[in-house]
């Protein structure tokens, strides 16, 4: 970790408005294990972290600012400062407004710590940095770039539609997981640069995670300054964590194994070589092996694609009658 | 194509397509009934192989009983070259 943003307001220990301990935002591109990470931190004695509130995605729209009429700017912050509103007053009241709701919800589950994840919050970085930064810890998950893409696909295929963080990424790329890797490259790399500038920021991986789950949680909570909890885990899993918002798959699992890892080792060759090129630099920035990138097309002819085509319809004919095949 | 193909060519070559690691099958194991390599990566090779015994596959050819091991795959290109 490096740099640090603290703008006066808190050292990172304690609250400057309750004096307790900062409260803390769970970050990660969708799909990266983040609501297992809520569910283990919610199992804590002294942090409470509902299911998705959607909060802080929604403050971070109420910030969101565009460029009108020849370069001028517009929005409430800009707005509210001709009005006589410093920005610092107006993102104090918001922050107020946000940050209230999970302190109540935390001091109704008698805990002292409260903890916010939302998985669609990752499209939302700049403005969440913008309002918390300086008064919370942020604790980032990072996931293979291809396993996300791959699991949005599968997310999307179950739900049958695209929330509007994802939405606008169809809408520029036709092919759904070229779509979701650069939903990721966006995310992750919003992410690392989080990371990268804030002390108070820490960046696990999923594969981590569910590789070493006690390790890992015991460098989470010692950059949160919380004991080690024994029983976290067995409680985290044993619990429904409460029923709202967040992903259900999780719920379904009694144990954290590695099993969705790697999963991206199966797409075919071209798709896994096209998404590598894509997203191979965010991979290394968070210290990820690059995916082999093979040219296995280079230089293809327009026969060549149509004999592939007349090869697929071939193949097809055989596997009719091979039923025994299994693709 | 002059030289044949051997097996290490044709396993370097399946092992940029399979979906699980080559060097646990065994050379007369099922690749694609097993689903170790799967449709594309079968369209894959029969690009490969016509390319590598300057043929043209017809419907005939493209059979498990030819494709689906490595050394069923090896008999086959010898076939095809002769």
């Amino acid at each position: 970790m490096t740099g640090g943003v603290t703008d006066g307001v808190t050292d990172g220990v304690t609250d400057s408005a309750t004096g307790e301990a900062p409260g803390i935002v769970i970050l990660g591109a969708p799909r990266s294990g983040t609501t297992l990470l809520r569910r283990l931190l919610d199992a804590h004695a002294s942090i409470a972290c509902p299911p998705e509130t959607f909060l802080l995605g929604a403050a971070a729209r109420f910030l969101h600012e565009e460029t009108f009429a020849h370069g001028l700017r517009i929005g409430v912050l800009l707005g509210l400062g001709y009005a006589g509103f410093d920005q610092g007053e107006v993102l104090g009241r918001l922050r107020e407004f946000t940050f209230g709701f999970l302190r109540d919800h935390a001091r109704a589950q008698g805990k002292p710590r409260w903890a916010e994840k939302t998985a669609f919050n990752a499209f939302h970085v700049p403005a969440i940095r913008r309002l918390c930064q300086g008064h919370v810890r942020f604790v980032c998950i990072h996931r293979h770039g291809l396993d996300v893409a791959l699991s949005l696909e599968e997310l999307v295929q179950k739900t049958g539609g695209y929330v509007d963080e994802l939405h606008r990424y169809i809408r520029q790329y036709p092919e759904p997981l070229e779509a979701f890797a650069r939903a990721w490259i966006d995310s992750a790399g919003a992410l690392a640069q989080l990371v990268e500038d804030d002390e108070h920021a820490l960046a696990i991986r999923y594969e981590d995670l569910t590789r070493d789950p006690e390790g890992t949680l015991r460098g989470v909570l010692d950059f949160l300054g919380e004991p080690w909890d024994d029983g976290l885990i067995e409680r985290a899993l044993g619990g429904t964590g409460g029923v709202g918002f967040g992903d259900w798959k999780t719920y379904g699992r009694a144990t954290i194994d590695s099993s969705s890892v790697a999963r991206w080792r199966g797409l075919p060759l071209p798709v896994r070589s096209k998404l590598a090129a894509l997203c191979n630099p965010t991979l290394e920035r968070l210290g990820y092996e690059p995916v082999p990138v093979i040219e296995a097309r280079a230089g293809e002819s327009d026969e060549d694609a149509r004999r592939r085509y007349e090869l697929g319809l071939m193949l097809n004919r055989m596997k009719r009658g091979k039923p025994k095949t299994k693709s | 194509m002059a030289t044949a193909l051997t097996k290490t060519e044709l396993k370097g070559f399946l092992a940029q397509h399979a979906r699980a690691d080559l060097d646990s099958i065994k050379d007369d194991e099922e690749l694609f009934s097993s689903g170790v390599i799967d449709s594309f990566a079968m369209i894959e090779l029969l690009m490969f192989l016509e390319k590598y015994t300057g043929t043209r596959l017809g419907p005939e050819d493209i059979d498990l009983d030819h494709l689906d091991t490595v050394n069923g795959i090896l008999r086959f290109v010898e076939l095809k070259k002769r």
